[in-house]
């Protein structure tokens, strides 16, 4: 038996025997289990009256969930992605350089504008399926998790360059009004997404 | 919470920025416009092989109209394809002659003189000069 099944065996026992939650957390960590698997494993059962521990439906990995989840996660980051682009060359044209000569027109833009047109639709959609079957406990998939996971690593590495870049920039004499607000545009975008999945990762 | 004001914030911000980006390019009916330009421009630099083909057989000297000979039988348009009126050429002496078309959008504005070969933004034309060697 592995250790995870130890624990959540033991979990069980201690429930059908009358112990409370409390009780059973304190002998685990005192035991040297790690507060997130004490958590689990405590969560893993439902008490009800006059029935043994009811196992509560576990986690689990689909290939429906992988496609579902895949085509939220980039969906969102083609929308985020083409934000930041189409946002760049708005910024260029609405506040003024007068190092640059040239300017950039609207040659940019054309593709981001056309890819939000049919991926922000996509995302929303998505969105909205996945919270529609998604069960009552919002879903116990281990995808949309790891999706979670890697969004939020994502959104918090472009945090972090986009701080190191404004520094880099301020140091380097290179900080425009149009650097400041470029940099904000970015970090809103990464806030967001912050935002979007956050709660994902702390269920 | 959180997450359905990020959802009602990325929409927001993309209906802002497209809508600002459409607003800002003018549209599909601008992009066709400058689609059309692009042909002309084209058209009006190819033009300067026949120039130079027309004054190397007169002698190196520039044309006084653009026309294929059988030496200069280049496969060229000599008018606009989408509203037939012909470019005009014309010299302006000491070997420079321009190229002109009615263009539909207004050409890149350059502080001071329009470099050789560049639209100029006034007349719509595209200035060239003939150096015979």
């Amino acid at each position: 038996m592995r250790p995870a099944e130890r624990l959540t065996e033991f979990v069980r026992e201690a429930l059908s025997k009358g112990q409370s939650r409390d009780q059973i957390a304190d002998a685990l960590g005192e035991a040297g289990w790690g507060h997130p698997m004490i958590r689990d494993a405590l969560a893993s059962w439902q008490q009800s009256p006059g029935l043994p521990p009811v196992p509560r439906a576990a986690r689990y990995v689909s290939a429906r969930e992988a496609l579902v989840h895949g085509l939220l996660f980039l969906s969102l980051g083609t929308v985020i992605c083409n934000l930041v682009s189409l946002g760049m060359t708005l910024i260029d044209n609405l506040i003024a350089d007068p190092l640059d000569v040239y300017g950039y027109g609207y040659y940019g833009m054309t593709w981001p504008i056309a890819s939000l047109i049919v991926f922000l639709p996509a995302f929303l959609f998505m969105n909205r399926y996945i919270n529609r079957t998604a069960g009552p406990d919002g879903g116990r998939s281990l995808v949309r998790r790891w999706f979670a996971a890697i969004t939020l690593l994502l959104a918090l590495m472009t945090l972090l360059g986009d701080a190191v870049y404004t520094i880099y920039a301020l140091l380097n004499g290179d900080l425009t009004l149009r650097f400041v607000v470029k940099a904000l545009w970015v970090g809103l975008l990464a806030v967001l997404v912050l935002g979007y999945y956050r709660d994902e990762v702390n269920d | 919470m959180t997450r359905t004001l990020s959802i009602w914030a990325i929409l927001a911000l993309t209906v802002l920025a497209v809508l600002l980006g459409l607003y800002q390019s003018g549209g599909p009916l601008e992009a066709r416009k400058a689609k059309r330009d692009s042909v002309r421009e084209s058209d009006l630099r190819s033009l300067t092989t026949l120039v130079e083909c027309q004054a190397r057989e007169g002698g190196k000297r520039l044309p006084e109209a653009l026309e294929t000979t059988s030496n200069c039988d280049v496969r060229l348009r000599l008018e606009d394809p989408f509203t037939n009126e012909p470019y005009v050429y014309t010299r302006q002496g000491d070997g420079l002659y321009r190229l002109c078309a009615k263009f539909e959008t207004k050409a890149d504005h350059w502080d001071g003189t329009v470099p050789f070969g560049m639209r100029d933004p006034e007349t719509g034309c595209l200035t060239y000069e003939y150096t015979p060697d």
